[in-house]
């Protein structure tokens, strides 16, 4: 927290309905964000015990530099994921990271079961306890207007996050939603909301905190405001925004379709970013603090009644990995259709990725004889989307014994039906639209999380030439920006805007607020972060060793051709000798 | 030459005829028509992704993407 010399924890028993709070001075050489939540983590996790059990903790951190600086507006959230049964790490915007901020916390570890479904309402002075037992079981809307009806007085400065029906049904994919349109997505923390009873937690702040050396701080803040909204850097988001993917994946052949048979897909020019803006785009918003705006919503139009032309118009957030998972994967065409199909999954309280790569999985197992039309219900076909709305609520309801199986990611799912070698995943987390050579592969594979996420392997994948693949190359930059991404997400900076903060700027920042770090401060941070990780995955029982990727995706060329599967388990032995060096230079 | 009009910022052109000397890379083409090094992305030849050291032959065409973008 900016001027303090400790890190300030709220601990919150479900159970008991009791709070703590400790004032930290240990956890300040982490930074803040995923340093001090994965301390965080270490301390409170459970690893002999299933990732839904109660006893196991949700952890939320904001930074050292949170919501002072332009796009600094992200939240961490850590966990033990359901989907993997390893560390569950997931990243949100919107006002959660302000109102933290100005209650006063920098972290919030959550543990135990309430004895009812309950909302938190949480301020500077006070941790409510809400019966939430009327909203369990119905829409994420619904708990957003009971919580602005009883917080009424902070209205502005309050941040709602919650559940749908997916994280109350514990499908291992759910999300929580944080301010309506953004959420910590994947890994599957909605689920353990769920097993907590936790619906909601509702967050309010309303201190002022002055700035001391003003002058310097706004210089720094002027120059970092100037470079987000007047470079090249981050107008690309703003414009067409990450869809603007979809066709340069798809020429260069590393854009993900029909479950991945394809690397192409010759609809591309009907769901590419120009496409979305010119047929549904009405608004884009931004996360509190950042002067970007990358938020694009789109809308759709739909029939709510059989009789009698009662239409609504819908509005959904929309970016390019929704358009891959829900669009390509499942060979949807009509930018209508998979917005309509991004308001099922939406509502559902689903990770869109998992979502989408799981159908996708469903549809070939279909077709492949491996599961029966009694299973899936509807004829699930790539192209058609109502069956895919209707699959949407069927894995929420947990319908059957097929959708039960579904709900628990498509690893588990081909595990029990055949299928296996085109179940798209890395280690459990279903894979992210980047089909672009063995960086974005095995750096999920290596991945703290295995997402894309973790290292952004499709940037090395950029750089890369055919025909001249160096495994310990790779290896060294997947290893470099995990790192480097472990101090960034300390920060908790949105990493769109990871080229504005370099090291110096990151350096003039913490001045400018009287913090004298310097760069050796950064690395050894970053490296002491990195290491907490990894033994968390340790002591959860992850070995990269036993890591096994699908066929598919060395059947399927990438954006480099056909990838080589020795090459990429070559790269992983290799990226385990060097974590293996760092993790005892950390040590020693 | 063509940039999908990504590229208006830099170029009012979506599709240039470029005269290069021989011996010219595909980062020679892009810094001709005036795209930052730093936002060119994929660059795709005959439905390839090639890379910006690669020799142009005469008639070649090129289309120019942006950098992929994302978290
Ligand atoms: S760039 Fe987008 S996601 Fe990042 S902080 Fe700004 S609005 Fe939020």
């Amino acid at each position: 927290m900016i001027y303090q010399k400790t890190v300030r924890v709220l601990y919150i028993d479900m159970q008991a309905k009791k709070i703590r709070i400790v004032e930290r001075e240990d956890l300040k050489q982490y930074i803040g964000g995923v340093g001090v939540a994965s301390i965080l983590l270490e301390e409170n996790m459970r690893p002999e015990l299933p990732p839904l059990d109660p006893a196991q903790p949700i952890v939320f951190a904001i930074g050292g530099l949170s919501t002072i600086y332009p796009v600094i507006t992200k939240t961490v959230a850590m966990f033990i994921s359901p989907l993997t049964g390893e560390l569950g790490e997931s990243y949100a915007g919107g006002r959660m990271a302000l109102t933290m901020f100005s209650a006063g916390f920098d972290a919030i570890v959550i543990y135990n079961k309430a004895v009812k479904p309950t909302i938190l309402s949480i301020s500077a002075n006070d941790v409510n306890f809400r019966d939430a037992e009327p909203l369990w079981g119905t829409g994420k809307d619904n708990v957003g207007q009971v919580v602005r009806a009883f917080e009424h007085k902070h209205s502005g400065k309050r941040s709602t996050i919650r559940i749908g029906p997916g994280g109350e049904n514990q499908v291992a994919y759910a999300c929580v939603t944080v301010d309506r349109y953004r959420h910590f997505g994947r890994l599957g923390l909605g689920a353990v909301f769920g097993s907590k009873y936790l619906k909601a937690i509702s967050i309010a702040g309303g201190r002022d905190i002055p700035i001391r050396n003003f002058q310097s701080y706004f210089k720094t803040y002027r120059e970092i405001f100037e470079r987000c909204t007047k470079s090249d850097v981050m107008a690309k988001y703003h414009d067409t925004g990450t869809p603007i993917n979809v066709e340069p994946l798809n020429e260069a052949g590393a854009l993900p379709t029909l479950n991945m048979r394809q690397n192409r897909f010759e609809h591309a020019d009907k769901v590419s970013g120009e496409a979305f803006s010119q047929d549904c785009l009405v608004r884009k918003l931004s996360c509190s603090g950042c002067p970007v705006g990358c938020i694009h919503l789109g809308q759709f139009r739909r029939e709510f009644a059989a009789h009698g032309h009662e239409y609504e118009t819908i509005t959904v957030g929309y970016d390019y990995e929704l358009i891959f998972a829900l669009g390509t994967f499942l060979g949807l065409s009509d930018p209508k259709e998979i917005l309509e199909l991004i308001e099922e999954v939406e509502l559902a309280g689903l990770d869109a990725m998992s979502a989408g790569v799981v159908l996708g999985w469903a549809t070939e197992a279909l077709e492949k004889g491996l599961v029966t039309n009694e299973d899936t219900i509807v004829p699930l076909v790539f192209g058609s989307y109502k069956e895919y709305c209707a699959a949407v609520h069927y894995i929420v309801s947990g319908e059957n014994e097929f959708y039960k199986n579904l709900g628990r990611g498509v690893k588990y799912a081909s595990e029990v039906y055949g299928g296996q070698s085109f179940a798209m995943h890395v280690s459990g987390n279903e894979m992210a639209g980047y089909h672009t050579g063995y960086g974005s592969l095995v750096g999920a594979a290596v991945g703290a999380r295995h997402s894309h996420l973790c290292n952004g392997g499709y940037s090395v994948d950029q750089g890369m030439k055919d025909g001249n693949i160096d495994p310990d190359k790779i290896a060294d930059a997947l290893l470099a920006e995990e790192v480097e991404r472990c101090m960034l997400n300390s920060l908790v900076i949105c990493l769109f805007a990871r080229k504005v903060y370099d090291r110096g700027t990151i350096l003039s920042a913490f001045a400018a607020i009287g913090e004298n770090m310097t760069d050796d401060d950064l690395t050894a941070a970053a490296r002491r972060i990195f290491a907490t990780k990894l033994r968390i995955k340790k002591a959860l029982g992850f070995r990269l060793r036993s890591v096994k990727l699908p066929k598919r995706f060395f059947e399927t060329p990438s954006m480099h051709g056909q990838l080589d599967e020795a090459t990429a388990y070559e790269i992983m032995a290799k990226y385990q000798e060097k974590i293996t060096a760092l993790e005892s230079a950390v040590k020693g | 030459m063509t940039t999908g009009g990504w590229a208006a910022r830099y170029t009012d052109e979506r599709i240039t005829f470029l005269e290069i000397s021989e011996n010219s890379t595909v980062a020679d083409a892009i810094s001709a028509v005036g795209i930052p090094a730093s936002e060119a992305g994929i660059v795709v030849l005959d439905g390839k992704a090639v890379p910006k050291d690669h020799l142009l032959s005469n008639g070649d065409e090129i289309k120019i993407h942006p950098l992929i973008i994302g978290g």
